[in-house]
């Protein structure tokens, strides 16, 4: 097998079985629920992509964010974000606290954490982090297959 | 860490700890993930007591007190001892656990601190010890109990410490 993403993650999973079929299907949830707009996680993804150095799920784009434009996407990647005013406020608190998420969850300062909740609510924090809890989980198990396959 | 939370428990309660906790403001996700938590101790293919240990390495990484501070009956029931849990220490290589025990935990540590750097010395080793499925088992495991401490964590209001409590598998 070739190099392995979140996008092909769970053919590696499937002989586990039933477990495996459960995690797919709960890690796509994460796509459909309306807390948060699809293009917005598939931001997250992709930050939790660079800041993993997975290259290859850089390269990805989740089909559940079509809508999501070119330039926002590269400013992600080249990490130039923060600066940018493609961002809105609310992406940018995403954003924000994936950087956090990603470094150290106990690193999380309340105010960030305030931020999102004051663009997306209560529900929206708890959506993002179970959301950033599966996306990260799963480019980490993809790295892995990527060496146990190669 | 946040010592406050960050978010309110759902109003009603129903029993069930993942339900009743914040993830149950999420109700679009809250049953299948209460559903794979459950079934993680019920898998084909590895022990309630090694899953337990891989659960209890990652709690203590990511210095979720909650999760370090539960010992699932089943796992207790499966043999896991309080020793046995005091070996899940940095330097477990050197103690007194079983070669088994040990690769599931060198998987961990993979996972947790280099998913990208699996020497082949490590991959020869999962794959001598392990089969494909149960590998995916522990998989799949793993990325879940480190994917819900992370998320108590970032919630907020962790406690500073708590006692060791038994519990059973939430239904």
């Amino acid at each position: 097998m070739g190099t392995v993403t979140s996008f092909n993650l769970d053919a590696n999973l499937t002989p586990a079985g039933g477990i495996a079929t459960m995690f797919a299907e709960l890690s796509a949830k994460f796509w459909e629920q309306p807390h948060i707009p699809a293009e917005q996680i598939e931001l997250c993804r992709l930050a939790l992509a660079v800041m993993h150095k997975a290259t290859a799920e850089q390269a990805e784009r989740h089909p559940a964010a079509k809508a999501l434009s070119p330039a926002k996407a590269d400013a992600v990647l080249g990490e130039r974000w923060r600066g940018s005013d493609l961002f809105s406020p609310g992406e940018k608190a995403l954003l924000n606290f994936t950087e956090y998420y990603f470094m150290d969850p106990q690193s999380i300062p309340d105010e960030v954490a305030a931020e999102v909740v004051g663009h997306y609510q209560e529900k929206g924090l708890v959506c993002l982090v179970e959301a950033l809890g599966f996306i990260d989980s799963r480019i980490r198990l993809a790295l892995i297959y990527s060496t146990l396959t190669a | 860490m946040g010592l406050i939370a960050r978010v309110s428990a759902p109003k009603q309660q129903t029993g069930n700890i993942i339900r009743d906790s914040a993830m149950g403001l999420v109700p679009e996700t809250v049953d299948e993930y209460a559903v794979l938590n459950k079934s993680l101790w019920t898998n084909d293919h590895i022990r309630p007591a090694i899953v337990e240990m891989v659960r209890l390495r990652n709690a203590r990484t990511v210095n979720c007190v909650f999760c370090k501070s539960v010992r699932y009956d089943v796992a207790k029931a499966d043999g896991l001892s309080e020793d046995k849990v005091d070996n899940i220490a940095d330097g477990f290589e050197d103690s007194s656990l079983t070669d088994v025990e040990k690769t599931a935990l060198a998987f961990t540590d993979a996972y947790l601190f280099d998913p990208k750097g699996v020497t082949p010395e490590l991959k020869a080793r999962l794959k001598a010890t392990f089969n494909e499925a149960e590998i995916a088992t522990l998989a799949v495991a793993l990325a879940t109990f480190n994917a819900s401490s992370r998320c108590a964590v970032s919630l907020g209001g962790m406690p500073e410490s708590l006692p060791v409590m038994e519990i059973s598998v939430p239904e």
